[in-house]
């Protein structure tokens, strides 16, 4: 089954066709996810969450971008909401429950090949630039396709990810940590 | 010791990490999920019917436009009870003789003349003769 055929069973309200391109655009949604919550279990139940809300969405994809640019914009959009609720909570005195779950689910993350050095520095880049570089250095998307999953301008996403590498730059640095240890 | 990160450095970083992926069950655990949440959902007509007025400035317009109209609704009816009201009071006050029962046979009395009043009551109460003290021998 091609993507469009499964867009279009999706649309007729098919769990078949959202099977397919759950397959399809799993692993993108779950790692994308991850980086930007910086924890699996966070990012295993945005992975669920967000394949729901394509199922209850996808009759509003006219296909004027394609699918991978839609579904990276629904799953930003939920990260980056996320995080918002977790600074308003940490903003209220609430305990931080994700960050407890990350320490606890640490020596995984490192049997992954997520470097817990990188991992903790991509957590005080602003979320935004961290959803740009992210996009960019780990799935390899063109600036066009970040900027139409973002909704910014081609400018703005070069800005964003210039400056998240700086700021990536200065808190690897101030860790003293060195390129061949990561 | 301070190590200098250049731009080539970072990229190759993130890309390595950009490799990684979990294990299949997570991705089985998640899919099981969402599977569970579609088939729990079911087609109930309630729930497919989703109004959300503050999803367009225009539906903003017909839901405000609504509740404009309820508000004046409900001041309207109050305005007319409270006229019905102030209607037959005054009507009461400055036409007595509507009160009067038209039947020649009867009269009505007011209450007030009908039953004792309370006061009458007490009046009589006040007048009471003294006992004759313990110590007092009567002949």
């Amino acid at each position: 089954m091609t993507e469009l055929e499964a867009i279009n069973r999706c649309q007729r309200g098919d769990i078949t066709g959202l099977d397919v391109l759950y397959e399809m655009h799993r692993t993108k949604v779950f790692n994308l996810s991850w980086r930007m919550l910086g924890s699996p279990h966070d990012a295993e139940d945005s992975l669920q969450e967000v394949f729901l809300k394509v199922f209850d969405r996808i009759k509003n994809y006219r296909g004027d971008s394609a699918f991978s640019t839609w579904l990276y914009r629904m799953t930003t959009n939920h990260c980056l909401d996320i995080l918002r609720r977790r600074k308003i909570l940490a903003f209220l005195g609430f305990e931080n429950a994700p960050e407890i779950q990350d320490k606890k689910a640490g020596a995984k993350v490192m049997d992954l090949g997520l470097s817990p050095v990188i991992t903790k520095a991509l957590e005080k880049i602003p979320a935004k630039q961290k959803a740009c570089l992210l996009m960019r250095e780990m799935d390899e998307l063109s600036y066009e396709d970040i900027a139409s999953a973002l909704q910014l301008s081609l400018g703005s996403v070069k800005s964003n990810i210039h400056r998240a590498k700086a700021l990536l730059k200065e808190e690897l640095e101030k860790e003293g940590v060195s390129p061949e240890d990561v | 010791m301070r190590h200098a990160w250049k731009e080539q450095d970072i990229n190759k970083a993130l890309h390595k990490m950009g490799q990684a992926s979990p294990a299949p069950e997570v991705f089985e655990r998640a899919w099981f999920k969402i599977e569970e949440k579609v088939a729990s959902r079911g087609n109930h007509f309630w729930t497919s019917i989703v109004w959300r007025p503050w999803g367009h400035p225009v539906r903003w317009v017909a839901a405000m436009a609504c509740l404009a109209v309820a508000f004046t609704g409900f001041l309207y009816n109050r305005s007319i009870v409270d006229q019905q009201e102030m209607g037959s009071y005054v009507i009461s006050v400055s036409n007595p003789t509507e009160n009067i029962t038209k039947d020649l046979g009867m009269v009505k009395v007011s209450k007030l003349l009908s039953e004792p009043s309370y006061a009458v009551a007490n009046l009589f109460e006040d007048v009471h003769v003294d006992p004759a003290p313990e110590d007092q021998i009567l002949l």
